[in-house]
């Protein structure tokens, strides 16, 4: 996908010769991707457009190797007894049980790791960030691609877990079981480190250009709100995170040494581990999420063509959301034997977060109201989220009710909730921001209406994948379960049907999505209509992001423009003196 | 009683049967739980409804073509921001407040509770009913092979409900009607979870800690109970029944038999009794497949290698050698294997049985 | 780790890559800065975030320190005793007198003073590697001991010499006694302050015997206390009894002063890097942000060893 391999190599034009060129072009300039394209230019590459696409395609891989550990899953559970594991694991029931267990952790560790945690900050959010600002990069743009290698080494360090006999303790290492499995523990947790602190440099990378490198004009209140939410996600990156990294850092010191800390055996303690653990995973899930929301902000009001609604509450929600996910991490504990006072506590403060979701919910229906909505392949991913965020946050208020997670906790129905809110939603507006993005990524526009279909495919598979689960959930079908009850069988099956019908769709979408670098259409500057500034620049961008400085606009301010059919770009009059 | 056991299989799901979100609503708490939950339900549908209404509707509205300007520009309505923060900040009070209130019933068992302790091991529950001194085992085994030979048409449905009250009669939780029970949850070697739905109880079993759950079921019956929390390998094999016994009288006649070993038995058949009831089975085989444990088939008089305080040594399978195996699984490891055997508690009388029954599956 | 978030300026001020260049500007400002006030103020902040993140980590295994200390109070009581608090003093002074030059280092910085710049880190560096020194004479002590973390720990061995005092003391006291006479009974004096000579009173049927007198007796009669393996001087043993997973507080102790131990090697490393920088002469007046960093860095570490010091040591 990486464009250098169209590229002709070695047009190595030094950087300076460059900058005179397209000074003397103007508009016509080579893009970032055309600058220079040999191997060791994207390698070493400090552009954060770069690194930001090379991200993508990690990501993105990193999607497809977890989606295919979910289709093994899936199809597995089709039936109650063994079905596809004999073929991989022979006639051993034993070893076909290990199998699955790694299947379900491979697929969750990877999922939450290296796909969606770093999803939309890091591939999306890189790409983005410094052109709404105005920027010419990041704060640190070394420290920038050090982050990325930071998660190749942590990609690097899983890849080789499921060649030397994968890892089966569940992408949440639950202690004792993480101290004496079998399996490939250890370089698995070394991994999840490692890309620990990729994401905290990403964070602290983000936090610092957004305070220090915005345009003269752009007030906090001008920013474009995925910038708030960036803002947010980064606090808790740089907050949270280290608390994992020391927390999996006793972990193996556990397996190695027996430090007993975590470990009954020797003196630990199993639930302080868990503790541990939900302090960061907690505050992870809105690391998935807020920047999520935040690409939905952007969709909505551009493609309704509407100024969004309620611009502040959207931006303090954002922080609200990240300030209260630090102090709800033991609604994942209601039944682990931690205090009922502590229960209480947790169970109360959980409520909380829902309230900034409400309001950002609402407000994102208000904008689409008295809109000129385009039902295009961003937008349909928009409103699909909407949807699809609202079940899976109204589920998780089932699960924060202490009475009712009593009953639910570690069955399906958790599994259900999470993936409507992880899958459903932040990687749903992971693909929708792709979307949005991609002709100013990468200079192209994709086919209308494969992805139109495509997306529908996604949402009907979803939903029918899914839904099953609350029923199997609430009716008692526990979590990682290999086999069961045969009374569960329906469901099971409807849900296996919905997760092949969702990867024809995701299929289709690498399909069209790959086929538009070959033979798209060339990308106007503004195909949408955006005026945030990333919209005022060439697609792709000039290595420099803006010819000339750029000088703040009003990101919502979206009806000046005129869009002319024939080049399908959006233009305006004042907008003109920017570029 | 074993007529008890059949009807109930058969008469499950009767008055109080599963409904298309929850199951059979049998304990005390069940009625309490469901309404939570139907409460958050339709809080979520109205929300759901009035969402996906507004979105649909939006959509067909307002949808237009390319290049079209919106008709309003409009960006705030402080009103409407009250609104839908304050709403959902009471319902959401309301959810907390039902859940609390609920889950402090759970959380205080009564004093004059019966108590029970349900032991968990990879990947077999023990029951005891400290009472009596009985210990009985949870069986997964048996409901395993039950379960499998039913699906494979081995078994009809009858015959599978007759097995099954036939394992019940000397194993799985039981429990009398409508009267308070306290379950102390422990855990021998890695993280497990006791999960009755039909009781809408949990608690997670955590090694080095004693939890408790409590419950009063209100309805004669057989229940399913599950290991909810992830154990490895036979974390989904470990499974048991919850018996509510329809009355106190009959859950005591229960109990004295589930206690006794029939002693007029040969040896080598108490010997697989107990194989069974004390969860070797779990990790044991008989016909020589490797489990987490070595297969018996062929064990005794066989020469063992084995590891000792980290120095090699070997010895002959006898008495003496199986003796100690059972009493101290950690002193000698066998080849191959780590020290994963749990103590198992038994009588010298079991033992010897044991012992007798490895002795006649020598090759 | 530590460097960074600051390692960007000086090279690419450098113009190692050229797609900085050509705007007339201080060579030190990065192409996508403004202004050196920018660059800098963005380094400063990005040390001041990393630096919370460096709180967070320690504070993660302080919070399993607070955690344990509640539970099992008695780990802590029994553990600490192997602690000698001299050592862990000694250490914070040298630490203490480190940031103090480390201080007055950034100030010649700015300054722009290169020789006194290069005097102030060598003696910061010197006393890091001090301080390393010192824990190097500690952490081998305790390995010497059988004092690990975690499974490892060996200090049952050492419990033999528990037993082993107290045979050789009965031995000491049935030999210092007449026990051929009738209700010999032994007392026992504790010596109350070092140098202290007290005349032992006569007990009834018996003598006295001074604490002293056995010690000395003890280590006649088994010829250590120096020398080989795991003897330790029945003097220092422990005065409480051992509890059980007594290691935990080992392990306790490891993380954390492993944990900052690995963070003063990194403040050592930034310190030749800052030398370095101040030798080439990339340092003056307008450009010293480096070492305006690496000193915030360094006091960070010198801060958690503040804390550490009494939460181990001095724990009672
Ligand atoms: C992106 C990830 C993400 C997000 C955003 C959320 C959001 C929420 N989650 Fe979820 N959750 C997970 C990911 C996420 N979760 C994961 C991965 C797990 C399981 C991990 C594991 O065990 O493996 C989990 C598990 C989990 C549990 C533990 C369950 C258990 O194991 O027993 C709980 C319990 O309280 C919970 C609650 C919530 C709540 C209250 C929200 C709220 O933030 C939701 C807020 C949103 C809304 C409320 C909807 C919008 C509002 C309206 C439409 C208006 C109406 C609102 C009201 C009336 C209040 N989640
Ligand atoms: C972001 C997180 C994420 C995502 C996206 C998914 C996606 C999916 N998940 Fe997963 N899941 C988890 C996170 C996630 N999951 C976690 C954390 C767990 C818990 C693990 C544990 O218990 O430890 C879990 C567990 C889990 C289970 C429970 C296992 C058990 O408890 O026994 C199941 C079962 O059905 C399941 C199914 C699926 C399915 C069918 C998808 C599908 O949506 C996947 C569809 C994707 C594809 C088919 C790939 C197609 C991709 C391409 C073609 C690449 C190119 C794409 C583009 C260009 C857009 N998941
Ligand atoms: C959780 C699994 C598990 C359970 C339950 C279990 N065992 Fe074992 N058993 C093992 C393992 C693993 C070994 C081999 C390692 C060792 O020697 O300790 C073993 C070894 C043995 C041996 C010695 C065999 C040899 O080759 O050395 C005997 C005898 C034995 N078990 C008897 C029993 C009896 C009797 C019970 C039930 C009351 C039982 N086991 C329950 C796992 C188990
Ligand atoms: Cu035991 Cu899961
Ligand atoms: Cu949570």
């Amino acid at each position: 996908m990486k464009p250098d391999d169209k590229a002709s190599a070695g047009s190595d034009l030094s950087s300076q010769e460059v900058e005179q060129t397209s000074q003397e072009t103007k508009i016509s300039g080579p893009s970032y991707l055309t600058v220079t394209n040999t191997l060791t230019s994207w390698m070493f590459t400090l552009d954060h457009k770069r690194i930001g696409l090379m991200y993508l395609v990690g990501v993105l891989s990193m999607f497809l190797l977890g989606g295919v550990f979910a289709l093994l899953v899936r199809t597995e559970l089709f039936s109650p007894i063994p079905l596809i594991t004999p073929l991989f694991a022979g006639d051993d029931a034993g070893a076909q049980a290990d199998l699955y267990n790694q299947w379900f952790t491979t697929h969750g560790a990877i999922m939450v790791f290296l796909v969606i945690i770093p999803g939309v900050p890091a591939a999306l959010g890189n790409f983005v960030l410094p052109l709404l600002l105005g920027a010419k990069d990041v704060a640190f743009p070394r420290l920038n691609l050090g982050s990325f290698y930071l998660w190749m080494c942590g990609a690097a360090f899983f890849v080789y877990v499921l060649f030397s006999g994968g890892v089966d303790t569940g992408w949440t290492f639950y202690t004792p079981y993480s101290t004496s499995s079998p399996t490939a523990v250890i370089p698995a947790v070394v991994g999840v480190f490692i890309l620990g602190f990729s994401s905290i440099f990403t964070g602290l990378n983000f936090i610092v250009t957004i305070h220090k490198m915005r345009p003269k004009g752009m007030t906090w209140f001008n920013m474009p709100l995925f910038l708030w939410a960036t803002y947010s996600t980064a606090v808790i990156q740089v907050l949270a995170t280290p608390v994992l990294g020391i927390t999996l850092l006793l972990l193996i010191l556990e397996r190695t040494l027996g430090i007993g800390i975590f470990d009954p055996q020797n003196g630990g303690d199993p639930v302080l581990y868990q503790h541990f653990f939900w302090f960061y995973s907690h505050p992870a899930v809105y690391i998935m999420i807020i920047p999520a929301m935040g690409v939905i902000s952007e969709i909505i009001a551009v493609h309704s063509h509407k100024r969004i609604f309620g611009y502040r509450y959207i931006a303090y929600s954002s922080v609200a959301i990240a300030i209260f996910s630090f102090i709800v991490w033991g609604h994942h504990m209601f039944t682990s034997g931690q205090s009922t006072m502590m229960n209480i506590i947790f169970s109360g403060i959980t409520f909380s977060v829902g309230i900034p979701s409400a309001i950002k919910v609402f407000n994102w229906i208000a904008t689409m109201y008295k809109g000129s909505i385009n039902l295009n392949t961003s937008m349909l991913y928009g409103i699909s989220f909407i949807f699809l965020f609202t079940i899976g946050g109204l589920t998780g208020l089932f699960l924060g009710v202490l009475s009712i997670d009593t009953h639910l906790h570690d069955t399906y129905f958790v599994v259900a909730h999470f993936h409507y809110v992880m899958m459903g939603s932040a990687l749903i507006a992971f693909v929708g921001g792709l979307h949005h993005w991609w002709p100013k990524m990468t200079g192209r526009m994709f086919n209308e209406f494969w992805g139109r279909i495509a997306c529908t495919l996604v949402f009907i598979g979803f939903n029918l994948t899914f839904i099953p689960q609350f029923v199997m959930g609430s009716l008692g079908m526990p979590r990682r379960y290999y086999s069961y009850e045969d009374k569960f069988q329906i469901y099971h099956q409807l849900s296996t049907i919905g997760s092949y019908v969702m990867a024809v769709g995701f299929f289709l979408t690498a399909f069209y999505l790959i086929q538009s670098l070959v033979s798209g259409k060339k990308a106007p500057m503004n195909p949408w209509g955006g005026n945030s500034l990333e919209w005022h620049t060439p697609s792709p961008p000039p290595l420099e992001n803006f010819h000339g400085v750029p000088s703040a606009t009003d990101p919502y301010e979206l009806d000046q423009f005129d869009y002319d059919p024939v080049t399908g770009n959006y233009s305006s009059q004042s907008s003109k003196g920017l570029a | 009683m074993m007529q008890f056991l059949t009807s109930s299989f058969q008469s499950l799901a009767t008055q109080t049967g599963p409904t298309f979100w929850l199951p059979e609503a049998v304990s005390n708490f069940a009625p309490t739980v469901d309404g939570d939950f139907y409460f958050v339900y339709w809080v979520s549908i109205f929300f759901l409804v009035l969402i996906t209404a507004l979105l649909i509707l939006f959509m067909w509205k307002y949808s237009a073509p390319e290049g079209q300007k919106a008709t309003s520009q409009n960006d705030h309505n402080l009103v409407l921001e009250i609104a839908w923060t304050g709403i959902p900040v009471i319902l959401s009070l309301m959810m907390f407040w039902y859940g609390y209130k609920g889950y402090v019933a759970m959380a205080t068992p009564p004093a004059n509770a019966m108590v029970i302790t349900a032991e968990a091991a990879k990947w077999s529950w023990n029951f005891s009913y400290p009472a009596s001194g009985t210990v009985v085992s949870g069986a997964s085994e048996d409901f395993n092979e039950i379960r499998n030979a039913l699906r494979s048409g081995e078994l009809t449905a009858e015959q599978a409900a007759e097995r099954e009250a036939k394992v019940l009669e000397k194993a799985g939780l039981h429990v009398p009607v409508n009267t308070p029970v306290q379950v102390n949850v422990l855990a021998a070697d890695v993280l497990h979870s006791l999960f009755i739905p039909a009781f809408r109880v949990k608690k997670d079993c955590v090694p080095g800690r004693i939890g408790q759950l409590w419950f009063e079921a209100t309805e004669p019956g057989v229940y399913s109970l599950y290991c909810s929390e992830y154990c490895g390998q036979g974390h989904s094999a470990m499974h048991s029944k919850v018996v509510v016994h329809p009355s106190q009288e009959d859950f005591d006649k229960w109990l004295a038999v589930a206690a006794s070993y029939d002693e007029t038995l040969p040896f080598t058949e108490l010997g697989e009794i107990v194989w069974k009831r004390k969860g070797c089975v779990s990790c044991h085989s008989l016909d020589g497949a490797m489990k987490t444990g070595p297969t018996w088939k062929g064990l005794f008089g066989s020469e063992r290698k084995y590891t000792e305080n980290g120095t090699l040594g070997s010895a002959i399978a006898d008495e003496s050698y199986i003796e100690e195996s059972i009493r101290y699984p950690m002193k000698k490891i066998s080849d191959g294997y780590t020290g994963q055997m749990p103590v198992v508690k038994l009588t010298d009388k079991e033992i010897l049985w044991v012992t007798e029954f490895i002795k006649s599956l020598r090759q | 780790m530590s460097g960074d978030a600051h390692q960007e300026k000086p090279e690419e001020a450098a113009g190692e890559h050229g797609d900085g260049h050509g705007h007339g500007h201080s060579p030190h400002l990065a192409h996508h800065f403004d202004s050196l006030q920018q660059q800098f103020e963005a380094g400063k902040l990005g040390m001041w975030l990393f630096l919370a993140t460096e709180v967070l980590l320690f504070g993660g295994l302080f919070c399993f320190y607070a955690v344990y200390k509640a539970n099992h109070p008695e780990l802590f009581e029994w553990g600490h005793q192997f602690l000698d608090k001299r050592w862990g003093a000694t250490n914070t002074m040298v630490l203490l007198f480190s940031s103090l030059t480390m201080a007055l280092a950034v100030r010649e910085a700015q300054l722009g003073r290169k020789n006194r710049i290069l005097f102030f880190l060598s003696i910061t560096f010197i006393c890091g590697l001090g301080f390393m020194g010192i824990k190097y004479i500690e952490y081998s002590k305790k390995f010497h001991e059988g004092l690990f973390p975690g499974k490892s720990f060996s200090y049952a061995t050492v419990t033999t010499a528990e037993t082993e005092r107290d045979l050789l003391e009965l031995n000491v006291v049935a030999q210092k006694t007449d026990i051929s006479r009738p209700l010999a009974e032994v007392v026992l004096i504790e010596p109350k302050a070092k140098g202290q000579v007290k005349t032992p009173a006569i007990a009834p049927g018996g003598r006295a015997i001074n604490q002293d007198e056995i010690d000395v007796e003890i280590e006649k009669q088994s010829g250590h206390p120096e020398g080989d393996g795991l003897y330790i001087p029945p003097a220092e043993l422990p005065k409480s009894a051992r509890p059980p997973n007594a290691h935990v507080f080992f392990s306790i102790y490891f993380c954390l002063t492993g944990l900052h131990g690995i963070h003063v090697l990194i403040g050592m490393a930034v310190m030749v890097w800052l030398m370095v920088l101040v030798v080439k002469g990339r340092i003056g007046p307008e450009f010293f942000t480096p070492v305006d960093l690496g000193g915030l860095y360094w006091h960070l570490v010198d801060l958690i060893w503040i804390y550490l010091f009494p939460l181990l040591y001095l724990v009672e």
